[in-house]
């Protein structure tokens, strides 16, 4: 058998397994999975976010012009806290996605 | 093994890849441009970055000009055929640069454009139709499996697709309500959108994912299946919001169909009336049409070739003749016959066999050879029609 023929197969079995195994192990995940062809499976709100100040009051923020797209299978309290914390005024950031809603402390 | 062994040696004609190709680069330029303003507004310090892992490099870091120029060069090469295995491994190695680069970069539509344009590449897919081709790098077969995983990946997306949409949520009509169009001529009114319809809308969605992912691979359903992708994913990028991504993965998802047209194909015999200016020039288009080299042409003057197939020289005077596997048909039958082989138009001709568009063809055909003029052919028998 040539190496040729023989890469061929190899090729052919893993990208099979990947064309079938990642979104079968996708729907084990919430929808929508990353990889697992979810388009308009599920109702996708967009992510919300707010600085709470030293107060306890949350102002929310106009996400529009911090996040280049607004997309639904992105946990988005982390990347969010990291940049609005950088607001001195903040205490903390409760952002609402998929996950539901948390409060993320800015240290 | 030895079947695997086999499956890998298989080969096909390089003409349906060729097509795929072209309609895959067209579809991969008009993703850049969709996908400009999220690349754009990525380079803008002040936007969040969304990394998979923590300080990972990002083709964000680099000016979205410079990025979208060399995808959209990449893509017009790649579509074009010109070197076209360097091309689309360069391709398909930017689009997954940009999938990994960001979370919000992530697009199932990008996902499998890269897909497609990766294993057209295996596929040497540049072998027809191509600059490649005439610069004399043509090949006449080409590795078949890489197409056969494009097929599967096909069926992959849809049978997901449907699969993920069974549960409450999808089922209850609520997603299909809140996706569909609020302004504009083709706005589905809000008294539409309750839940009897809605339901409805959404479990013959699921069925239609389910349905093509099984019946593109069987011929006797392969048609339909032809016929209910092209609708479903004109309908989606008509009804739903946003339209010019729906209408782009429309491309990106329908492009591949054509591998799914007999990669073998047995050879459609037409034969036409050549003492008829009217049908030579309909002949005329079908050959330039005819990029998947399905078609041979038989003129009606050729008596030892007519009698060899079995067609009567008044048959072949009256009406188009098509011959497939043995069986005839002829007129407007025949037209779609042709039509439903041609890339342009295989997606959608099967609908001409619907009544009443099939009777009205028919009649029409009827009344316009009775009228054309013809002119006495070489065989000295003048047509009568």
């Amino acid at each position: 058998m040539t190496p040729q023929r023989r890469l061929a197969m190899g090729l052919v079995v893993t990208l099979a397994a990947v064309q079938v195994g990642v979104p079968l192990r996708a729907l084990l995940d919430d929808r929508p999975a990353r990889f697992g062809w979810h388009m308009y499976s599920t109702l996708n709100p967009a992510p919300e976010a707010g600085v709470e100040d030293e107060s306890g009051t949350v102002t929310p923020v106009d996400l529009g012009s911090l996040i280049a797209d607004p997309r639904a299978e992105i946990r988005w309290s982390e990347p969010l806290a990291e940049l609005l914390c950088r607001d001195e005024s903040a205490v903390a950031i409760v952002v609402t996605d998929r996950e539901g809603t948390s409060r993320v402390p800015c240290t | 093994m030895s079947r695997l062994s086999a499956f890998v040696q298989r080969t096909a004609r390089p003409e349906a890849a060729g097509v795929a190709r072209a309609v895959i680069g067209v579809a991969a330029i008009l993703k850049a441009l969709e996908r400009a303003p999220v690349l754009d507004r990525l380079a803008d310090p002040a936007v969040v970055r969304v990394p998979y892992v923590v300080g990972q490099p990002s083709i964000a870091d680099l000016p979205a000009a410079v990025v979208l120029a060399i995808w959209i060069g990449l893509g017009l090469a790649f579509a074009a055929g010109t070197a076209a295995r360097v091309t689309g491994a360069a391709l398909t190695a930017l689009l997954v640069t940009v999938l990994l680069s960001d979370q919000q970069l992530y697009s199932n539509h990008l996902y499998l454009l890269a897909w497609s344009i990766g294993l057209l590449t295996l596929a040497d897919s540049g072998a027809a139709l191509s600059v490649d081709r005439l610069r004399g790098r043509g090949r006449q077969r080409i590795p078949e499996w890489p197409l056969w995983l494009l097929r599967l990946q096909v069926s992959v997306v849809y049978l997901f697709a449907g699969i993920s949409k069974v549960g409450a949520t999808y089922l209850s009509g609520t997603v299909v309500a809140l996706s569909l169009r609020d302004e504009g001529w083709l706005a589905v009114p809000a008294g539409w959108r309750t839940f009897e319809p809605m339901a409805i809308v959404s479990m013959l969605a699921i069925l239609a994912e389910i349905g093509l992912a099984i019946g593109l691979w069987l011929p006797r359903w392969r048609r339909t299946a032809f016929v209910v992708g092209f609708l479903m994913h004109l309908s989606i990028a008509l009804w739903f919001d946003p339209t010019v991504p729906l209408l782009v993965f429309a491309v990106i998802a329908l492009a591949p169909y054509v591998l799914f047209l007999d990669l073998e194909p047995r050879p459609l015999i037409v034969v036409f009336d050549d003492s008829c200016g009217f049908c030579t020039m309909w002949v005329r288009w079908f050959r330039r049409l005819d990029w998947l080299r399905f078609l041979v042409f038989v003129p009606g003057s050729d008596g030892a070739e007519l009698d060899r197939l079995q067609v009567p020289r008044a048959d072949a005077d009256r009406a188009l003749q098509l011959i497939r596997d043995g069986r005839r048909t002829q007129g407007f039958d025949a037209v779609v016959g042709v039509l439903e082989h041609m890339p342009i138009s295989f997606l959608w001709a099967p609908l001409l066999r619907l009544w009443p568009i099939v009777t009205i063809g028919r009649r029409a055909y009827a009344r316009v050879a009775a009228r054309r003029q013809c002119s006495i052919t070489p065989g000295g028998v003048t047509p009568t029609g």
